[in-house]
This record gives C-alpha cells, structure tokens and sequence, in this order.
C-alpha cells in the first residue's frame, strides 16, 4: 500500500516535470520566432497577431468589465460601512485601491483569461492536430509554432496586462461611485486617497504578474492542444486540462509571487 | 526518385513497419494497396519527415529524407505535395485562401499572380467557381478536390495520395482518380497512392504493391499482380475474407486464446 503511494508519487512527479520541460522547449521555440525569426526571412505575421488580440483579448472585455464592476461594488460595500463605523473612512480608498490593483484585478483577470484562453486555444488547436491540418501545416513546409502560436502568444501576453489596467481602471470608477453616492464619502477626498494609494510600484508589480499569467495561460493551452492526440473526445479532455492547469497555475503563481513581493 | 530501404517502425509493442523496402520510379503512378491499419499511412508520412523511422533509409529526389533536420527536409517537402485522406483544409479560411496558402509561405510572388495560379489550379480540379466558399460548405468529394488542388499549388514534382478515393460516391471517386492520372500524364508527376480502392488503382497505376504487416507482400504490374497465382495475393486482389491474410481469428485461435485468458 504505502509502497503503490510512493510509486504513484513518483510516477506523477516525474510527468509532471515532463511536462514542464516540454512546455519550457516549446517556450524556447516560440521566442526563437519571435526575435530570430524576423532575421531569418520569417516576419512577425502582425496581421494575425491584431487578429489574435481581438479574439482573446479584446472579446474578453465584456467578461472583464462585468466582473470589475462586480468586484469594486462588493469591496466598497464591505469595507466602508466596517471602516465608516470604526471612524477610520479615510483608510478606505487606499485599502481599496491595494486590494484591486496589487491583488484582485491581476488575479481575477488572470483567471478569466485562463478559462476563455486556455479553452478557445486548446480545442482550436486539439481540433487541428485531430484533422492533420498541423501535419498538413508541416508537410506544406510551415513551421506550426511559428504560424499558430507565435501570434496567439504575443496576443495573450500583450492583452493580458491591457485588460488587467482595464479592470484596475474600472474596479475603481465603479467603487468610486459607490463610495460618494452609496456611503456618502466625498468625491474629492475618495480620489485623493485612491491617486494616493495607487503607485507606480504597485502598478509595475500588477502588469509584471499579468505578463507572467499571460506567459504561462498560453504555453500551457499550445502545449496541450498541440499534444491532443485521437478525437472528440480527446479535444474535450484537452480543453478541460488546460482550464483547470491555467487556472490553479495562475492562482498559485499569483500567492508566490505577492509572497515574494511582501518579503 | 523514391527509394526506401530496411525501414521499421514501432509504436510501443506494435511493429507499424517491418524492414520495407520499396522504389517508386520517377513519373510512374505507384499504388500501395494493403488492409486497414496496415501501415500505409504511417509510410506516407515518413516520406514527409512527419514520422521518424526506428531504422532504415528513405531517399526522396537524392535526398535522404531519414537524416534531414527541418531547415533542409523543407526544401525537399516543397518538391512534394500532399493529399490528405480527409484533406486537411483549414476549416476557417476560404477554398482560395487555402489554395494560396503553399504558394504565400513559401514563394515571393505578388498578390496578383498567386491570385491567377489559385485560379489556376480550381481550374484544374473543376472547382474555380468554388473559390470563395468554406470548405464546411462542399461535399467531402469537392473538398479532398480542393486538397488536391492545394496539393499541386507549388507545382510539386512528388504527389502523395493518402486514400483519396476513400468514402466517396462511385463517380467522385473516378473523378479524382482521372485527375491523378492526368496530373501524371501532363505534369509528369510521380505519385504514390494509398488505397483500399483496388479496380481504381488498378486502372491508373502503374506500379502496384501489396502491403500486409509493415511488409512488401507484393509487388509488379497491376496485370501482374491480377494474373498472380499467389494465394495471398489473389485474395487481396479479389477481396476474399478467406485465404492466407487473417483479418480474424480462426475458431481453433479464438477458443485457444479464450481458454488462456481464463488461465
């Protein structure tokens, strides 16, 4: 029993590692084209990259926006009226504005993004290993990495962080407006505090997860849409991998980094 | 033009190929006829340098396509073109966009003139008038067609045929099978074809062989191999279920096989 444990450990240890290194050559791969590329004849296709920014990220808006209003609107109806009733409401836009730019815009976001990424890019690419277009690619003399996941790579690590200000933005208009319409707090003080609170720091440190967020959501979505192997069925359990990965690797990702940071 | 000498495969304990060797001639149509899952696929896409060999030798156009890394298998993959058995078109680009593509990636013509060859090539497979439609919007028959006229976009001196005839109404099927025959007698292209379409291959190849376990059963002129007296041979060529190729287990073998499986 104990020994099948182990064993199993082990066994789940060494895929895991597997992979990362796998998805770590793919990585390679994909930054060989972006800045060799272009010196060897093979331009960055900004066409499709435009395009790509568009179907992740720019449809992502309604998504993002939605949950912003969501978010701002519940954190200044719970801290307000605590900090408003222990006399301290002039603490409330700074705490609002760390909690949303340092943690919850880059976090949620990065969250979003994983489920609609993570299953747009895996079954979009399971479906065409399954319907030997990326052989057909190959077979044509077109590198597959370079025409499919170099545009979709720069397109979700440019996005990312876009839509995350978009978010920071959103999540504090809305929580602005809650603040001085709903808890009475003036307008004036309200943006002062939160143009106080918001520093570049904080700012940096938000876009710097973004990127890394974005960074991992793709590879991990090509990883597993390029290695779906059989049909339906297969292109189906891909995508549910990928979601789940993209998501508890951004969640994780997101505690060691504010860790570091804090430390 | 084709030569393949010795080569194995094998995907974990199932041997795919078996020490295969075959020559194709160079302008010759070269039929290779064989039962499902017998590896015929998997050759093809050796040929391309999509399957690496566990041993063996494949020479293509004087090159040895078994030891080429990407850079150089390229630029003999731009000398073959491909048909795919379900013809692989890209599902979200139009039939001329999927035309165009060989010729965008891998020549420096101008818009215009990729325009009048992509014209050009639906002419030949009868489908120019189809230029604008998704391939979800044409018949199996017209899109294996359009994969065909792909196939042909860059003028290859190599076709390979992945069952092109498979599933498809009597009257398509001889559609397509003329197309490959004129391709070869106009064009002098040399082609290898992979069929379970006997009396089609039989009536426009020019060099026939039979595969049966990863192995060269077989091979000669398609009268040679209709006038064989070879058991096996025979009973491909006439499909009988009975004979010397076991596509099932015989009651002797089954019983066998079931009284050790309850050991």
């Amino acid at each position: 029993m104990i020994s099948n444990t182990f064993g199993w450990i082990g066994r789940k240890t060494i895929r895991f590692f597997a992979h990362v290194t796998n998805i770590s050559y793919l990585g390679w791969d994909i930054l060989y084209w972006i800045f060799v590329g272009p010196w060897v004849g093979r331009p960055l296709r900004w066409r499709n990259v435009i395009q790509e920014m568009d179907d992740l990220g720019a449809r992502s808006f309604p998504l993002i926006g939605t949950m912003s209003v969501s978010l701002g609107t519940v954190i200044i109806v719970i801290i307000g009226p605590q900090f408003q009733a222990f006399g301290i409401p002039d603490y409330v836009p700074e705490l609002v504005t760390v909690f949303l730019v340092r943690e919850l815009s880059p976090l949620l976001t990065g969250v979003v993004l994983a489920g609609r990424v993570g299953s747009m890019v895996t079954a979009r690419l399971g479906t065409m290993v399954t319907d030997d277009e990326v052989l057909a690619l190959e077979v044509m003399a077109i590198e597959p990495v370079e025409y499919l996941m170099v545009p979709k790579f720069i397109a979700t690590v440019v996005m990312l962080p876009c839509l995350t200000i978009l978010a920071d933005l959103i999540g504090m208009t809305t929580s602005l407006i809650i603040a001085t319409f709903g808890l009475d707090l003036p307008f004036q003080s309200y943006l002062d505090g939160v143009l106080g609170a918001c520093t570049l720091t904080d700012v940096t440190f938000s876009l710097f997860k973004s990127v890394i967020f974005g960074i991992v959501i793709i590879l991990v979505s090509c990883y597993q849409g390029v290695n779906t192997e059989g049909g339906a069925e297969e292109v189906g359990s891909a995508t549910m991998v990928s979601v789940v990965t993209c998501t508890i690797s951004v969640i994780l990702l997101n505690g060691f980094m504010t860790i570091m940071f804090y430390l | 033009m084709i030569r393949v000498q010795g080569l194995s495969k094998t995907f974990g304990n199932l041997k795919v190929l078996d020490d295969l060797s075959l020559t194709c001639s160079k302008g010759e149509i070269t039929a290779i006829i064989g039962g499902s899952g017998g590896g015929k696929s998997t050759f093809l896409k050796m040929l391309v340098g999509a399957v690496k060999p566990d041993s063996g030798e494949i020479w293509v156009d004087g090159s040895p396509i078994h030891a080429l890394e990407d850079l150089a298998l390229n630029d003999v993959r731009r000398k073959m073109g491909v048909l795919f058995q379900q013809a692989a078109l890209f599902k979200s680009i139009t039939v001329a966009e999927n035309v165009a593509l060989p010729l965008v990636e891998n020549t420096d013509l101008d818009e215009s003139v990729v325009a009048i060859i992509v014209k050009m090539k639906l002419d030949q497979v009868g489908l120019s008038d189809f230029d604008q439609y998704l391939p979800s919007q044409l018949s199996s028959g017209m899109q294996r067609l359009v994969g065909l006229a792909r196939a042909i976009a860059l003028d290859p001196k190599i076709v390979l045929y992945d069952a092109p005839t498979a599933g498809l109404d009597p009257i398509a099927a001889s559609a397509i099978s003329k197309l490959i025959k004129d391709l070869n007698q106009v064009l002098g292209i040399t082609s290898i074809l992979v069929t379970h379409d006997i009396m089609g291959a039989v009536e426009i190849a020019d060099h026939m062989a039979l595969m049966y376990q990863g192995r060269i059963l077989h091979q000669g002129s398609p009268e040679e191999l209709l006038a064989s007296p070879e058991p096996s041979v025979r009973q491909f060529m006439h499909g009988d279920p009975d004979g010397p190729i076991q596509f099932r287990k015989s009651r002797e073998e089954y019983e066998k096989a079931l009284f050790e499986e309850a050991q």
